[in-house]
């Protein structure tokens, strides 16, 4: 009997696929998904081939056409130090949407860990941490990202730590709230019964079923860190001028906002162009992750 | 361990003596399991038969030393299993008995398995977690399938693609995987509808006469009981209040409660306008009553039945009631 059903099982491979391609291929049934998607796999691939294919130095000045709207050469136009500012979004690409990825990144993982530990022990384990979350939760968001940086000092890598700190108790609380209340199923029981250990049951069957709101959030919060990066560039911490950061150069352009509206529209169009991708993406994720809403 | 083995050789393979588990909750002991006495054999059929609430799975769950870790004490009692307490084992040794010496089945198939994982791998994972790394988990999960009557090339769909009596089936597959010794069943049936109901008991029924497994059946169904029991305890309020051959349960129900329960089956033969239950409630487990747990609710109570705790008499040879006055009560009954 055995080696029969061994052999029906060597005849039908074909219906295996992996995870990935399965969301793949729900996520491709979702037409505004995919589209955030190509426009965002665009975005990064520019970004990446940005130092090739701009056609000026993002840092080159050119007095002569200082604050000069688009023309063919320029296609964006110039700011307010003559730089062509197409180019400078291009290249600048590379910080903003990294900055956002990398922060978002930071804050799920470790709101991943922190918010399964306390949801799934819950008590006092979950009391204390819980709590110290407040303590981190109590301080305005931009202030703590001020405080932060202040601290570490300006550049890519402590912009991100101060960019990823705040998000991690809005994480964490969101997973525990999902893993209170997934913990109680049966099935979590059913794991227990046949010996699965807590790491498994946390890793194999509570996150699987927790994490779609995390990542929904986690798509979006890539957005809302770019323009919070905007923020900190715009006080002076966070990545320093003359690096091409989208935040930074709506920042630094305002005051030309008048007389040169395009300094701020393209820098101000790409983050909004990323934004309304990952949004669109997000929703979509969230609905091919989703095995029970597939039809 | 293999001393132990021999020198128990005459010991039930299942033997569970004086449980008492009790929950915390808002600061008041709440008693679940008052002294639990039984036994099982191997291949053999307990059913633990009471209403919601008696503590029938309580007692399955300290089998497998599944019940939440807070607020949640076996506050007395011993498990033995195969001569080994339970209860003690280091948790390493636990791990051997879970899942694989024992399995459980639970109760509503629609909440028992993973909705984001493959139903195949869920058969998988148990394969996988008491493998020794050479056994071929996926085939044998496939082979499992199989068994319970379900094509192997479902092994990659998602739980919501299958209906309700094909979910019960992977949970008896995900029990079955590893041939345990020991089953427990709770309510395995109790989330299906009729025919289902039958297919499913005949399947465990007959896997398990394949492998001699001994089952301890949870139910308030007294019809499945008479379906596949050996014996039958009779649980009211976290105790046994009468233990049995089904024979003798059925022919010769002595307890006033297991009376009551019999009593309140609709004969099908007659047409009857009203059911018949039992009067009153359980008790409330946080304030159990003095005496016997059932008086409150009993025709025939009389004094002595609140005193103290009621010892539990044999009537006739292995059948077992818990009732102070059940020799007066069957003279009354004839």
């Amino acid at each position: 009997m055995m080696a029969g059903i061994a052999e029906k099982a060597a005849v039908k491979p074909h219906k295996k696929q992996t995870e990935f391609a399965r969301v793949m291929k729900q996520l491709r049934k979702n037409k505004v998904a995919m589209a955030g998607l190509i426009v965002m796999a665009a975005e990064c691939l520019l970004a990446l081939l940005s130092p090739w294919i701009i056609p000026y130095d993002y840092t080159a000045m050119d007095m002569a056409n200082c604050l000069k709207g688009p023309t063919a050469a320029h296609l964006f136009g110039c700011d307010d130090m003559g730089r062509d500012i197409f180019s400078r979004v291009l290249y600048g690409g590379r910080f903003s949407i990294s900055i956002g990825i990398i922060a978002v990144s930071i804050s799920t993982v470790f709101g991943i860990m922190i918010g399964s530990v306390a949801g799934y022990f819950g008590g006092q384990v979950d009391n204390v941490i819980m709590r110290l979350l407040d303590i981190i939760q109590a301080i305005p968001g931009m202030l703590l990202m001020i405080v932060i940086s202040a601290v570490l000092g300006p550049g890519f890598i402590n912009t991100v730590i101060a960019l990823s700190v705040g998000s991690i108790p809005g994480m964490a609380r969101m997973l525990r709230a999902q893993m209170m209340k997934e913990r109680d199923n049966e099935y979590i029981e059913a794991a227990q019964s046949i010996n699965c250990g807590r790491v498994r049951i946390i890793v194999n069957h509570l996150i699987p079923n927790c994490i779609s709101p995390l990542i929904v959030q986690a798509t979006m919060g890539v957005a809302q860190t770019i323009t919070m990066a905007a923020g900190l560039s715009f006080i002076g911490l966070g990545v320093q001028p003359p690096t091409p950061e989208w935040g930074a150069m709506l920042s630094g352009s305002r005051q030309f906002m008048r007389q040169a509206p395009h300094l701020v529209i393209f820098p101000g169009l790409a983050i909004a162009v990323t934004v309304l991708a990952l949004n669109l993406l997000g929703d979509g994720l969230r609905d091919a992750l989703d095995p029970k809403l597939k039809n | 361990m293999s001393e132990n083995k021999t020198e128990n050789k005459n010991m039930p393979f299942l033997s569970i003596k004086d449980l008492k588990v009790e929950y915390m909750s808002d600061g008041q002991a709440v008693h679940a399991v008052n002294g639990v006495s039984l036994t099982l054999e191997r291949g053999k059929t307990l059913g633990l038969v009471g209403e919601t609430g008696a503590g029938k799975t309580t007692i399955a769950k300290s089998i497998l030393r599944i019940l939440p870790d807070i607020g949640c004490h076996i506050r007395q009692g011993e498990i033995c299993l195969d001569g080994d307490n339970v209860l003690t084992l280091p948790e390493h040794d636990m791990r051997k008995i879970r899942g694989n010496k024992v399995s459980m089945i639970f109760q509503d198939p629609m909440t028992a398995l993973n909705p984001v994982q493959r139903v195949g791998e869920q058969i998988a994972e148990v394969v996988q977690l008491h493998s020794d790394g050479k056994t071929d988990s996926e085939a044998r999960a496939k082979e499992m399938l199989e068994i319970v009557g379900i094509p192997a090339e479902r092994y990659y769909e998602y739980p919501h693609q299958f209906s309700g009596g094909m979910k019960q089936r992977v949970v008896i597959a995900i029990a079955l995987a590893c041939n345990p010794d020991l089953l427990l069943a709770d309510e395995p049936t109790t989330a299906l509808d009729v025919t289902i109901q039958a297919q499913v008991m005949d399947l465990i029924g007959e896997l398990q006469k394949k492998y001699n497994t001994a089952m301890l059946l949870i139910t308030h169904d007294m019809g499945v009981v008479a379906q596949v029991c050996d014996d039958v305890a009779v649980i009211y309020a976290g105790n046994i209040v009468e233990y049995g051959t089904k024979e003798q349960i059925f022919d010769h129900p002595s307890h006033p409660y297991t009376v009551g329960l019999f009593g309140a089956i609709p004969d099908m033969n007659e047409d009857e306008i009203w059911l018949h239950p039992i009067d009153g409630l359980p008790p409330d487990p946080t304030d159990l009553p003095q005496g016997c747990a059932f008086s409150p609710r009993c025709k025939y109570a009389g004094e002595e039945c609140q005193k103290g705790p009621i010892a539990i008499y044999e009537t006739a040879d292995g059948h077992h009631c818990r009732c102070c006055r059940v020799d007066e009560i069957r003279k009354q009954e004839g």
